[in-house]
């Protein structure tokens, strides 16, 4: 039984007067796979920039109750926000790889981070570039601009940039929505590697993708956790009729 | 009707070229009478030598030497302190806030005042009181900043090309994506680190262009500079801030109005026209230039 | 770099296969005792049907769980369906071997009869049959299907004259109906056995070709050239389940 890296209590987040998410609880485990599935608008990705405090970026938002990450809550007054940053990685829907070389955008982090002898960086971006099945495709021009490989390409690069600030969590706001078939493909067989050691969650409209690669799923709608469990006990026998229409596709 | 269509499309063409024509024709006219009036007059040492004779014979090499350091100190003074200035109002400050909506109705208001009024302005403040305050605080009376110089005109130059860096360099910076800005702060990156390693590297190629339109301007306005520090006709090259300057624009001015020998200079000052035509002219081809290399290396 | 559900997909292919050793084992085991009159080995045999249920059961939840989670479709479709088939006649192969293991104490008291009927003939063939079918299984080589079909039709033709030849004892010394019966209930079960080795055979071919196999006689031809009859045919059943009473009904 895998320990629970986050949990959320009694979470609760206003955009000025409307309520984009009501009242969530749940447990998210280490070192697996969590995905959240719900029709537009249900709060999902909300949900997920709450974890490394992105919606901070947004002014109208007001946010009540706790995300507990390794038994601390990220919203208490002490806390370094920018540290939690390090701590969680984020890719994002359409990639965005800095206008630099393809180097520059891995070392980015660790720069940041205070690394700034050569050999150092170049090691960490070499193995970044592995884990994220993308060395042996750039390899050889690692300083040609990051703006040049393809779409699933500059996904797996973002996904590389994120891994070299050795984060202990990754969220993934559907980062296949943008790609083709094949490079959907790489990414979700690179979820299946990353999630030896890292946890992960992943926001995806697509359901049959949430199928695929979770392990645990959890179905939003309207801004309320509508059911979480299993991804395998979701999809086989679920529990609500809500989350059965949707998944068959009935609604939504 | 589909008729119709194609007169007025016709029509809208037709003006468009005309116009187009029309302008480039001004430019050539400009062009070609200047270059008729001075050309007997350019030579190599006339851009380097300097004035004799009552102006009517030698060089305009310190009215181009003037020019230079004044563009030089002007932009020293307002790029950065513009660009600081259009980083503040665009990342830090919150939209609705009074100080952000203050000094914007600063900046579009300091853009209108025609640039006379920056000349007197930089006597009053520049030459009068913070000079004469200079002098008695720190020299005890003894007269040396409460008088026109290259300091205050450069600085009163800079606060007329002011608002053109903060705007283009505001308008620079908004064209970063969203994306890049999160993208960093998802890494773990302060909000100072965000803008100084992604915002102001994408928005480099809009900087340049705000500082090279703020040194054209610089380079070719005179109002700003008639009380503050330039000067006609000066024996030596200024040699520290304190100095006053000899200016192109200002040479051209005083030279058609209030010289002895207007007729007798006619073609001196077809020739400095032409200097300075050119300065600009090669002024605003670097930023082009500039502008389209920085461009092709982020690309 | 195989995929994840490839991995999922072999899994499922090796218990299939683990299953279908497991059950061929159980018949070779219970013709073993059969032929030797051994009621210790039968009563192992009927012990290890545990075993068969359980793994039964694995395989099928297994299938459901790579049907929810993996939206398969062309040859691992087939696979999974066909899986589910052949799980399902394996385990009714087990049942059928612990229903021969349960008679072979009732016929203890007239072990001869064996002989006289060379069941032992019978018992080779039927063994042969499902260890051609699981060979099949595991190389997913349907060259030779043909051959289990030949085999299973002579075993019927065997088994039945058995039959036949059993009923006319009966007839004749009634002393001996108790053992008649239990032989004739074995050899009900042991062409069975046959029925539902070629039943898996025709799954194996749906898994490669995609052929359901509708009738016998016309997938003789086709395999004899190579059939470019793909099936999309889903709706009309292969009833390969041949009726008992049809068998045991004298003709």
């Amino acid at each position: 039984m895998k320990e629970t890296k986050i949990v959320t209590r009694d979470l609760t987040l206003h955009y000025g007067q409307k309520m984009a998410l009501n009242t969530i609880n749940i447990p998210i485990p280490e070192k697996e796979v969590t995905a959240f599935i719900g029709p537009s608008g249900c709060g999902k990705s909300t949900f997920l920039r709450c974890l490394n405090r992105m919606n901070d970026l947004i002014p109208s938002v007001k946010i009540t109750g706790e995300i507990l990450i390794d038994g601390l809550d990220i919203y208490r007054k002490k806390i370094d926000v920018v540290n939690l940053r390090k701590k969680i990685g984020m890719v994002f829907q359409k990639s965005n790889p800095f206008a630099k070389s393809i180097f520059e955008n891995v070392a980015y982090g660790p720069r940041i981070n205070g690394v700034n002898n050569l050999k150092a960086l170049t090691e960490i971006v070499e193995r970044s570039l592995k884990n994220a099945a993308i060395w042996d495709e750039v390899k050889d021009r690692l300083h040609d601009s990051a703006l040049g490989l393809s779409g699933g390409q500059q996904q797996r690069l973002c996904i590389a940039r994120t891994l070299a600030v050795e984060p202990e969590i990754i969220l993934m706001d559907e980062p296949a929505s943008a790609l083709d078939p094949i490079s959907t493909g790489k990414i979700e067989e690179l979820i299946f590697e990353l999630k030896k050691d890292y946890t992960i969650v992943i926001v995806t409209h697509n359901m049959q993708q949430a199928a695929r690669v979770s392990d645990h799923t959890a179905f939003f709608y309207l801004g309320e956790l509508v059911e979480y469990g299993k991804t395998r006990k979701i999809f086989t026998t679920p529990e609500k009729k809500q989350t059965e229409e949707y998944i068959t596709g009935r609604f939504g | 009707m589909k008729l119709k269509n194609k007169i007025i499309g016709g029509a809208i063409t037709t003006a468009s070229a005309l116009s187009v024509v029309l302008i480039i024709a001004i430019i050539i006219v400009i062009l070609v009478v200047t270059i008729i009036g001075g050309k007997e007059k350019i030579s190599w040492e006339f851009l380097t030598a300097f004035p004799r004779d009552g102006m009517m014979k030698g060089g305009i090499f310190p009215a181009i030497y003037g020019t230079a350091l004044l563009v030089i100190i002007m932009s020293i003074a307002a790029v950065p302190f513009g660009t600081i200035t259009a980083i503040y109002l665009s990342e830090y400050a919150h939209e609705k806030s009074w100080l952000a909506q203050t000094i914007r109705f600063a900046v579009r208001t300091l853009a209108t005042v025609p640039s006379i009024i920056f000349g007197l302005f930089g006597l009053g403040f520049f030459v009068q009181f913070v000079g004469a305050g200079m002098d008695n605080w720190f020299l005890g009376g003894q007269l040396k900043w409460a008088q026109p110089n290259l300091l205050w005109g450069s600085l009163t130059m800079a606060l007329l090309t002011l608002p053109v860096v903060i705007v283009s360099v505001e308008e620079a910076i908004r064209t970063v994506p969203r994306e890049l800005r999160e993208a960093s702060l998802a890494l773990g990156a302060t909000k100072w680190q965000t803008i100084k390693k992604v915002v102001i590297p994408g928005s480099i190629s809009g900087i340049m262009t705000g500082t090279i339109l703020a040194v054209s301007r610089g380079a070719g306005e005179v109002a700003p500079i008639l009380f503050t520090g330039a000067a006609y006709s000066l024996a030596t090259l200024p040699t520290s801030v304190s100095d006053q300057f000899m200016n192109l624009g200002y040479h051209i001015y005083v030279m058609s109005t209030q010289s002895s020998n207007v007729d007798q200079t006619l073609p001196i000052q077809f020739a400095t026209t032409l200097v300075l035509l050119m300065l600009t002219f090669t002024l605003n081809l670097a930023a082009v230039l500039i502008r389209s290399s920085l461009r092709r290396r982020v690309k | 770099m195989e995929r994840h559900f490839e991995l999922e997909l072999e899994k499922l292919n090796k218990r299939l296969i683990q299953m279908g050793n497991l059950v061929a084992e159980q018949v070779h085991n219970v013709f073993d005792a059969l032929l030797r009159g051994d009621a210790e080995l039968a009563h192992q045999i009927i012990e290890k049907d545990s075993k068969v249920d359980k793994l039964d059961n694995k395989i099928d939840k297994l299938c459901q769980r790579l049907f929810a989670l993996t939206q398969p479709v062309a040859t691992d479709l087939r696979l999974i369906m066909s899986a589910l088939k052949i799980n399902n006649d394996l385990e009714r192969m087990g049942d059928h071997a612990v229903a021969v293991a349960q008679k072979i104490e009732g016929i203890s008291d007239y072990h001869e009869i064996i002989e006289e009927l060379h069941i032992d003939e019978l018992v080779t063939m039927t063994d042969m049959i499902v260890n051609d079918v699981i060979t099949i299984l595991n190389t997913k080589n349907v060259a030779f299907v043909k051959d289990i079909f030949d085999l299973a039709s002579a075993i019927d033709e065997k088994a039945q004259a058995s039959t036949a030849m059993i009923m006319e004892e009966m007839m004749h010394k009634t002393d001996v109906i108790v053992v008649a019966t239990n032989l004739i209930i074995i050899l009900t079960n042991i062409e069975r056995l046959a029925g539902y080795s070629t039943n898996i055979a025709e799954s194996i071919v749906f898994i490669v070709d995609g052929r359901i196999m509708k009738h016998k006689k016309k997938t003789f031809e086709a395999l004899g050239n190579s059939g470019t009859e793909t099936v999309t045919d889903a709706g009309s059943a292969s009833d390969q389940d041949k009726d008992i009473s049809a068998e045991v009904t004298p003709s």
